[in-house]
């Protein structure tokens, strides 16, 4: 400490350190707006593409039917499947072990150490592949270290596609597969139980435009209560920025949102 | 040192930002807002009425849950929290002015207690109801951003039995159906009743028929009426401009056809020449434009739009049995109704998208459709058996509401105008 008093501090060393200082500043000037343009929209992204996952995976779930049996519409697959999400389903483990044994080779069960491949591309609409999953690392421990409610949502898929066809179960519950991190899992959680509750509370009125849309600003203190919300992006609708504002006022959120900050778009 | 607070301090915002989670939420159910009308002053008995007015036309668009409240005072920080403790959300504070010839109200955002926007309204007409109807006129922006259509009337034709005779009447109302007055009674059969866009001076265009022909009369709310057009034949179905100097309407003129006549300031000329009928004539706010209805390419009726600078004519529905068509420049768009399984249903055109929609599927054959000044519902009439009923249609949400009762026989239904003074004819007369 004697050394860095001012008065023993040379001249040189002064400068030395001062020299440093700047070119620390400099580095944060300019790193700094980097990291802010850079980490915000991944993150973003990072969440949106989980959504898009979740959209994602009814549609790759649902090419195949459409597909192979040939019977269904796509749309009308795709709203069995989500009216199927909630249906509380078989244990979670045995599905989630057999899928990759299924996808390589359905009828050879024993093989050790399954490495899934590619998904097939859909011959008549290619368009649907899951790009985005493709690409991602698979962690198959964290799979089925998976929560059950996602391994629910896998299960309630398989089970929603096997009773659009019958004929052919096996090679359906193959397509429902998704590999997903931990981290991700859990922010797919997060968001799934955010909007579940979103989506009971909040009542616009009738008559508005569907083109409408606000972003409501949502404060979670440490205790796990709701410390503010604002509209941060008005629709410019008075009664359509209060009903959201009123949708996310009296929210009980759970023990992960504790000290977070979350944007809300409230979409008709 | 005070450089490293500021660079501190940056990185502070830059790792908040990072952690902002961003969820969309989709509207799955509708629901209310609840909104409290409070009444500040000691002598409320006036301004009470014109509250529960106004909880009445809030009401009536199904988009709030209004509570009356009373306070003798103006009110306070408290007073609003207080409210908001009751779950009001927002909050209209209404007082009368010292001279009593107005009304102050006030929109609080009571979550936020922040006054939103407040006027002073100067009572204008006898009608107390028309008091609120303006003050609903002047919030309605507010809480919308739509035009308000609380201060207008309806007009339409009514058929009643009394005993073994059956009359006619021309009827108008408030925009809800309620406060029904007789304008026309009498021996002659009447037809097509139009308003003018005059919004200080509304009068009423009918079609009476006469020995010799299908005269059109143009009526105040004072019952003195005029004969406007009294050629051969048909003269009916008039549509006026925004700035009431432009008019057209629909004229046989002894010939076998209906054609279409425009005037403006001394000007009377014939718009269509061809072999057909041509009818329903809807002309836009700015009389650039007007569309109609004709059958002289297809022998089917279809919906024509005509450019008053060109005189070009193009036709805008392929096939079917389409008629009665209304434009409204606000939405640009326009309503018109359409043979479907037998039935007359109700359609919107979409002149900017190109698209046809239809609005109505239940049973009973719509006719006569024309919109709301605001551009967000159309009013028409549904023949259902020997019944024919007045009902209005959201074309947001395409929900149907009958606005007259089941008892008499309404057609021809016409939307008037925002009034900034609200017309009731005199004498007031009754239906029985």
């Amino acid at each position: 400490m004697w050394r860095l008093l001012h008065k023993n501090v040379s001249k040189q060393q002064y400068i030395r350190a001062q020299f440093i200082l700047f070119s620390l500043l400099i580095h944060v000037v300019l790193i700094g707006p980097l990291l802010f343009i850079e980490f915000i929209p991944y993150k973003t992204y990072y969440l949106q593409a989980n959504r898009s996952h979740i959209d994602d995976q009814a549609k790759v779930v649902l090419m195949p039917l459409v597909k192979r049996v040939n019977q269904q519409p796509v749309k009308a697959a795709i709203s069995t499947v989500k009216k199927s999400q909630p249906v509380k389903k078989a244990k979670p483990k045995t599905t989630i072990k057999k899928e990759p044994v299924k996808r390589t080779k359905p009828q050879q069960k024993a093989q050790p150490k399954p490495k899934p491949k590619p998904q097939p591309k859909p011959q008549s609409k290619p368009k649907q592949a899951p790009k985005k999953v493709q690409q991602k690392p698979i962690a198959k421990k964290a799979v089925h270290k998976a929560p059950q409610k996602m391994v629910k949502k896998n299960t309630s898929n398989q089970t929603a596609s096997a009773a659009a066809a019958s004929k052919q179960p096996a090679q359906q519950s193959d397509e429902n597969i998704r590999y997903v991190g931990r981290e991700e899992l859990e922010e797919i959680q997060m968001q799934e139980i955010i909007t579940e509750k979103l989506v009971e509370r909040w009542k616009p009125p009738v008559g508005l435009s569907k083109d409408l849309f606000c972003e409501v600003k949502m404060i979670v203190d440490a205790q796990g209560v709701v410390k503010q919300v604002c509209v941060h992006k008005a629709s410019g609708v008075l009664i359509y920025d209060v009903s959201a504002r009123l949708a996310a006022q009296g929210i009980e959120l759970p023990q992960w949102a504790r000290g977070k900050e979350f944007y809300i778009i409230f979409k008709q | 040192m005070k450089l490293m607070r500021i660079v501190g301090a940056f990185i502070l915002i830059i790792t908040s930002s990072i952690y902002a989670e961003s969820i969309t939420v989709h509207a799955q159910q509708y629901g209310k807002i609840e909104l409290a009308v409070v009444v500040i002053g000691t002598e409320y008995k006036e301004l009470a009425r014109v509250a529960n007015q106004i909880r009445r036309d809030l009401q009536f668009t199904q988009q709030f849950d209004v509570q009356l409240l009373r306070q003798s005072h103006v009110a306070r920080k408290t007073d609003v929290q207080r409210i908001a403790s009751k779950g009001h959300a927002l909050a209209i504070f209404l007082q009368e002015t010292a001279d009593k010839k107005g009304i102050e109200w006030r929109l609080y955002d009571t979550h936020n207690v922040v006054m939103l926007t407040g006027k002073r309204y100067h009572k204008r007409g006898p009608v107390m109801r028309g008091w609120a109807h303006n003050i609903v006129d002047q919030i309605w922006p507010e809480l919308t951003r739509q035009e308000g259509f609380f201060s207008t009337k309806i007009a339409y034709c009514k058929k009643m039995r009394h005993g073994r005779k059956m009359h006619q009447y021309i009827c108008i109302a408030d925009y809800n159906g309620s406060h029904e007055q007789i304008l026309v009674s009498g021996n002659m059969a009447t037809v097509g009743p139009r308003w003018n866009t005059d919004v200080t001076k509304p009068l009423l265009f009918y079609s009476a028929y006469t020995p010799s022909n299908l005269r059109l009369i143009a009526i105040d709310m004072n019952k003195q009426q005029k004969v406007a057009s009294n050629f051969d034949g048909i003269n009916m179905l008039t549509s006026f401009s925004k700035d009431g100097k432009k008019v057209v309407y629909c004229a046989s003129r002894g010939s076998g056809g209906c054609d279409l006549y425009y005037y403006e300031k001394g000007i009377f000329k014939r718009l269509t020449n061809n072999n057909g009928n041509n009818v329903s004539p809807s002309l836009s706010d700015d009389g650039s434009c007007m569309v109609f209805c004709s059958d002289f390419q297809t022998g089917n009726p279809q919906i024509y739009m005509y450019d008053m600078e060109t005189g070009d004519t193009k036709r805008l529905t392929k096939g079917g049995y389409c008629a009665c068509p209304s434009y409204c420049q606000k939405n640009n768009m326009i309503a018109y109704t359409k043979l479907i399984q037998g039935e007359m249903q109700l359609f919107i055109y979409d002149m900017a998208k190109d698209m046809h929609q239809q609005i109505s599927f239940g049973p009973g054959s719509k006719q006569e459709c024309c919109w709301s000044p605001c551009g967000n519902y159309v009013l028409f009439g549904i023949e259902h058996g020997n019944k024919s009923r007045i009902a209005m249609c959201n074309i947001v949400d395409h929900t149907t509401r009958y606005i007259t009762p089941a008892s008499g026989y309404c057609t021809y239904p016409s939307w008037s105008g925002i009034y900034s003074e609200f017309p009731v004819v005199q004498p007031p007369h009754k239906v029985t």
